[in-house]
């Protein structure tokens, strides 16, 4: 342990020297009686509680990740996914067709990517009907 | 579930998860004792046991990291300790302009390495006002002077065989009353209540 450290409280050091109290005494006395393997079998059921919640957490995240982009739906008529939305949009910045001034869309909500990509599909449709394709 | 990388210096959640399960039944019982001793100084009546939960769950989910080479002894204790601290913030049950978490300094080969960042504003002035987890753990031992000394000697950053020295105690004196304030560590909650 480093006792230089000056940034460490009293309390701070209070409890590693704790830890390190009950790190030096023999597993029999840290025990003191308790039937064998009732504490782990208790910190085995904390972890296995704590991985259920953590999987619930990424599971609910998922699921409004989906929730939302069924719920954008492009004016145009065409479904896009916005992670569709953003592929074509970084196809467009590459298009000499635009000139696109949102180049970088990757700070942009899917939102606002949706509703780009709308515009240059618009733009696009109206550019093939009036003939000019340039 | 994060998975680790090569030239990662943080446990990974499966990591993690192996290291807590490969922990012996008696550490897990030094890790409960740890985090009873940090639940009481939350007077929301949070248990250690939840404090470890929290941890485990910060770790997994890797809001919180654990340095790939330190011991479980080093990891959970202090982001169960910063936790507490969070929580009591967030209750309003401290100021919020006491400190709020801790640095752990460890051992490497090139010095020092902070494990947790320290946020930590901890004056005199704040200490000696009764908001440190020390002053309160001095006031509920009351009477105990013995106690008293050898708590302080631990945070003088004095252990085992240099707080014996330090405190001119035999070894069989030494002996009883690090039991003596073990106990009470134990007991921490019931005895803050009753002060």
């Amino acid at each position: 342990m480093n006792t230089k450290d000056t940034k460490r409280s009293p309390d701070g050091i209070f409890l590693e020297s704790y830890i390190a109290e009950l790190v030096a005494m023999k597993d029999v006395d840290v025990l003191d009686g308790d039937p064998p393997g009732l504490n782990k079998e208790k910190g085995l059921a904390i972890v296995a509680a704590a991985k259920a919640t953590v999987a619930k957490r990424r599971l609910d995240r998922a699921r409004a990740a989906m929730d939302r982009e069924k719920s954008i739906t492009p004016a145009s008529g065409k479904k896009f996914s916005p992670m569709e939305a953003r592929a074509f949009l970084r196809s467009a910045a590459n298009d000499s067709r635009f000139t696109l001034a949102a180049r970088n869309h990757a700070d942009m909500s899917d939102e606002d990517v949706m509703s780009l990509c709308e515009d240059i599909q618009r733009l696009m449709a109206d550019k093939t009907d009036s003939g000019d394709a340039t | 579930m994060r998975l680790a990388k090569d030239d990662d210096d943080r446990l990974s959640a499966l990591e993690v998860e192996a290291a807590l399960v490969a922990l012996s039944d008696a550490d897990w019982k030094r890790l409960f004792k740890i985090a009873q001793y940090e639940s009481a100084f939350d007077l929301s009546g949070v248990t250690g046991e939840e404090l470890i939960h929290e941890a485990v769950l910060l770790l997994l989910d890797g809001t919180r990291r654990w340095k790939r080479g330190v011991h479980a002894f080093k990891a959970l204790p202090f982001i169960a300790h910063s936790i507490s601290d969070n929580w009591r913030n967030r209750d309003g049950l401290f100021d919020r302009t006491v400190a709020v978490d801790h640095g752990l300094s460890e051992d490497t080969n090139d010095g020092t390495v902070t494990f947790v960042q320290a946020v930590d504003n901890k004056t005199p002035e704040v200490i000696a006002d009764g908001t440190s987890q020390l002053n309160q753990l001095l006031r509920a031992l009351g009477d105990d002077d013995e106690a008293a000394l050898l708590a302080l000697s631990w945070a003088e950053d004095m252990r085992g065989e240099e707080a014996r020295k330090a405190l001119g105690w035999d070894e069989k004196r030494h002996d009883a009353v690090r039991k003596r304030l073990g106990r009470k560590l134990d007991s921490l909650r019931a005895m803050r209540e009753r002060t």
